[in-house]
């Protein structure tokens, strides 16, 4: 890591800084690491944002750029937060056959968000996934714990009203 | 050797196939692969057969080996390639690369095509440097076979400088690489993977915010039209080509000019710079053409008349200078000289000024580049730096003092990344404005940087064998500061580099400079490199003109020919000899209009000691002159005999003195000097360039340079 002497910019103590600088103290400061390093932080942070991975390159003096890039990489990251009502539409094989990009498209316009985004009142964020274990119920839908299968558009539009949204 | 195609070639050990192919003069395809760049083995394209190994290996990955029979166009391969290529082609604007009627399309329609979107050729900003067609060329592809899939990508282009169309990038990742890998900045990066990897920046940022320099380099390896200088992308094929060295500042970096209609239209950094090794930076790759191409250019020779300038022909205005400047003594004469005009008139200048007018005061105008090599020329004997820049590529540390590299020096960021990824320590004391300094493994900020300097140099002096006692005692009270331990053991017996700027001159600059080079640049293998702030300080020092830059507030007449000069309150006579206007014109009584750097002949030297020729592609505006002839024309309106370029030769220059005296130093203190260095940190004949392109001034004020 890189040294700095003297005085440095003031440091804010907010809780994320303190969390990550909590994991990048159990880790090294190789390339190799950063994937663990990302995992830990959005496991405690929720999602990535931009502050966090900006700690974390400069860390491990890498680019930011470059972290995203890898982070971008996988599925598994995200870069908003999750939204109070988490929804998943299944786009597995089963639900692909049975109309799963519809369910999606659906769910992607009465949201206005794209998947791996959360609404601008923070209410639904959107993902996609790659089963849910259910292949009979095809297409499938997941609000919060609530699973919905047959899915369809107008189906869509009754689930997510019931959790108020999709207007 | 190795025989490709048939062809019995040497090569060098740890060279590639392609390396080997290529300097044979044989031909392999590739798209990914870059000279400046380390192998990378994207693009597929430069497969090649090699006798006795499984399947076909790519060429740029492939040391070559003695013995190595290499095919390189056999039917398979090429039919392999075509594959590749359609592919490549699938996602990128393909219908003008295969159209049959391409040859006579380009015959008759020559114009550059405006367009928003790039659709195909025709419609390309990049159609004349393109390698993808090339490519398609060689491989004969006239059918791409797959219907075009459009990424349908946002056109970027609210960033200054250059602009993004991703629509028409083939991922082959050289822009990606040279940022990062050479450049050592990182401002972009692949993002996502799969059919939705895009290069970009994290969350999608502009560049400004994501730290991107705008050298260019990303711009100068694109090979397709993805990447597009703003100012000039429309300009169409040049007509001229000139080799050149860019006086922007100190570096030297050698630049090809490009130029059509008689101005300059582009310039590009040369591949065997001895300075800059085909890289530049933000000023000489984007700023040449507007600058000098600005509407700001004095056009004709003006004498004021009735207290009004108005325009006349040389000859009245040569008379008009020397009748006003035959009126003063010698010693009421100041000349005032530019660090930006060639040796050869640097000479000439100095002719004038002892020889002509009997001894008139000669001064460089430059604070801290004057400053600099005075002091260094009273150390040394011999005024500049102790090493060459190359001294960075053998360094084990580099030390920087008060030197905001990214704003006055950007192109030197590739030999301290260069030295850094070998494992040299990069120590900076002082000002960064770098967004991206994971470059330095010490990093001292401004506010403490003189403390931790001098109880540095004082544990190195204290060390020392010999003959420092005094020095170390005049440095009593600067022990102890946090960090100086750690700075003086990275450089105690190291091969080491001291880089010098001007961010000391509001902190004793001379104090400072004598301590560094008393006790850290005398020892062995360490060398001390003044960053001359400006384009041929070096070389107007070497002719002779180098004092203190304090013009004499009694001075009658002027003849200056930097745009930024003060004038003193009592000058009665003022001539300004300038490619630019500026507020100084509202002084002078007579108004020579000179040439800029893309249409001068001539030397300059760059602050390692380079001497580079001065190529011209372009034509000055109006009626303006090289400076050479307007001394000379000068020189004869004063009755003097005409000079030429011939008798301006340099002599050699003076041999450097080992440092071997102790001088009685200042103690380094915190106190401000009473001359503050400009905010703005590129000037071009006392022009601040940031004012006359209008992009630099969008990415200062971003950076908050200038206000």
């Amino acid at each position: 890591m890189r040294q700095v002497i003297g005085s440095g910019t003031p440091q804010d103590k907010a809780p994320w800084r303190e969390a990550v600088a909590r994991i990048l103290s159990r880790h090294g400061n190789e390339r190799g690491e950063l994937i663990p390093i990302l995992q830990n932080v959005q496991a405690e942070l929720d999602y990535l944002h931009r502050e966090a991975l900006e700690e974390v390159a400069r860390a491990l003096r890498l680019s930011m750029h470059d972290v995203y890039g890898v982070a971008t990489f996988y599925a598994q990251f995200r870069f908003s937060p999750p939204g109070r009502h988490k929804v998943r539409a299944c786009l597995g094989t089963a639900c692909h056959v049975r109309g799963g990009d519809d369910v999606m498209a659906a769910l992607e316009r009465r949201l206005g968000i794209r998947h791996g985004e959360t609404t601008k009142d923070g209410e639904f964020s959107l993902e996609r996934v790659a089963c849910m274990g259910c292949c009979a119920l095809a297409p499938v839908m997941v609000v919060g714990d609530e699973v919905s299968g047959r899915c369809t558009p107008s189906k869509v539009d009754e689930i997510l009203a019931r959790y108020g949204g999709g207007d | 050797m190795i025989t490709i195609d048939g062809k019995v070639v040497p090569f060098r050990p740890g060279q590639t196939v392609l390396e080997a192919a290529t300097e044979a003069g044989i031909y392999i395809p590739t798209l990914c692969s870059h000279p400046h760049l380390p192998p990378f083995g994207a693009c597929r394209l430069c497969l090649v057969q090699i006798e006795n190994v499984r399947g076909l290996p790519p060429a740029c990955t492939t040391p070559a080996a003695d013995d190595m029979v290499v095919r390189t166009d056999t039917e398979d391969i090429q039919r392999l390639r075509r594959s590749i290529l359609r592919l490549i082609l699938s996602e990128h604007p393909n219908s003008c690369i295969v159209c049959g009627e391409r040859e006579l399309c380009e015959k008759y329609n020559v114009c550059p095509t405006k367009a928003g979107r790039v659709t195909g050729c025709n419609l390309c900003p990049a159609k004349e440097r393109c390698e993808l067609r090339r490519v398609a060329d060689y491989l004969k592809v006239d059918d791409v076979g797959y219907l075009l899939d459009y990424h349908n990508y946002p056109l970027e282009r609210d960033d200054p400088f250059f602009e993004r169309d991703y629509n028409v990038c083939i991922l082959c990742g050289r822009c990606v690489r040279v940022c990062e890998e050479i450049r050592g900045v990182g401002a972009i990066a692949f993002t996502k993977r799969g059919h939705g990897t895009k290069v970009g920046t994290s969350f999608g940022i502009s560049h400004l915010d994501g730290g991107c320099q705008f050298c260019g380099a990303c711009v100068d390896v694109c090979p397709t039209g993805a990447l597009s200088a703003r100012a000039t992308k429309w300009h169409g094929k040049p007509e001229k080509k000139a080799r050149t060295a860019c006086t922007l500042c100190g570096v030297g970096c050698a630049i090809e000019l490009q130029g059509r209609w008689d101005r300059v239209m582009d310039a590009i950094p040369h591949m065997d710079g001895p300075t800059n090794q085909g890289q530049g930076c933000v000023l000489g790759r984007f700023c040449i053409p507007p600058l000098f191409n600005s509407k700001d250019r004095l056009k004709y020779p003006l004498v004021r008349k009735e207290g009004s300038l108005v325009p006349v022909d040389w000859d009245e205005a040569i008379a008009e200078a020397a009748k006003g400047l035959k009126r003063y003594e010698p010693g009421d004469v100041d000349i005032l000289v530019s660090p930006n005009v060639t040796n050869e008139t640097a000479r000439m200048l100095h002719r004038l000024s002892k020889d002509i007018l009997g001894g008139a005061r000669i001064e460089l105008d430059s604070q801290f580049d004057s400053l600099a090599l005075a002091a260094s020329r009273s150390l040394t004997g011999c005024a500049g730096s102790t090493g060459e820049l190359s001294a960075i590529d053998r360094a084990d540390a580099v030390l920087v003092v008060g030197a905001d590299i990214c704003l006055t020096h950007p192109v030197l960021r590739v030999r301290l990344n260069r030295a850094r990824a070998r494992g040299a320590k990069i120590i900076w004391l002082g000002p960064t404005r770098d967004p991206n300094d994971r470059l330095v493994d010490i990093l001292v900020p401004e506010a403490n940087y003189l403390e931790v300097l001098a109880g540095t140099l004082k544990r190195l002096a204290s060390s020392a064998k010999e003959g420092f006692d005094a020095l170390s005692g005049s440095l009593d009270g600067f022990t102890g500061f946090k960090g100086a331990a750690d700075i003086s053991e990275a450089l105690r017996g190291k091969r080491a580099v001291a880089l010098v700027g001007r961010g000391i001159m509001p902190h004793r600059p001379k104090a400072t400079l004598t301590a560094l080079w008393d006790i850290l640049v005398s020892t062995e293998n360490t060398s001390g490199l003044l960053l001359l702030i400006e384009g041929n300080s070096q070389g107007i020092c070497d002719a002779g003109i180098v004092g203190e830059n304090d013009v004499r507030r009694d001075a009658k007449a002027l003849y200056v020919t930097s745009s930024r000069a003060e004038m003193p309150e009592g000058a009665e006579f003022v001539v300004l000899q300038a490619p630019f206007s500026s507020k100084l014109v509202e002084r002078a009584d007579v108004v020579f209009p000179s040439l800029g750097l893309p249409e001068e002949s001539g030397t300059t030297t760059s602050m390692d000691g380079h001497v580079q020729e001065v190529r011209p592609v372009s034509k000055g505006p109006g009626m303006a002159l090289a400076d050479a002839e307007i001394v000379s024309r000068l020189v004869a309106g004063l009755g003097g005999k005409k000079l030429d370029m011939t008798t301006a030769q340099l002599g050699p220059r003076p041999v450097r003195q080992p440092l071997s005296r102790l001088y009685p130093l200042g103690v380094l203190g915190p106190e401000p000097s009473a001359s503050p260095a400009p905010a703005s940190p590129n000037f071009y004949r006392g022009t601040d360039i940031a004012e006359k392109v209008a992009d630099l001034t969008v990415y200062y004020r971003y950076r908050g340079v200038i206000p």
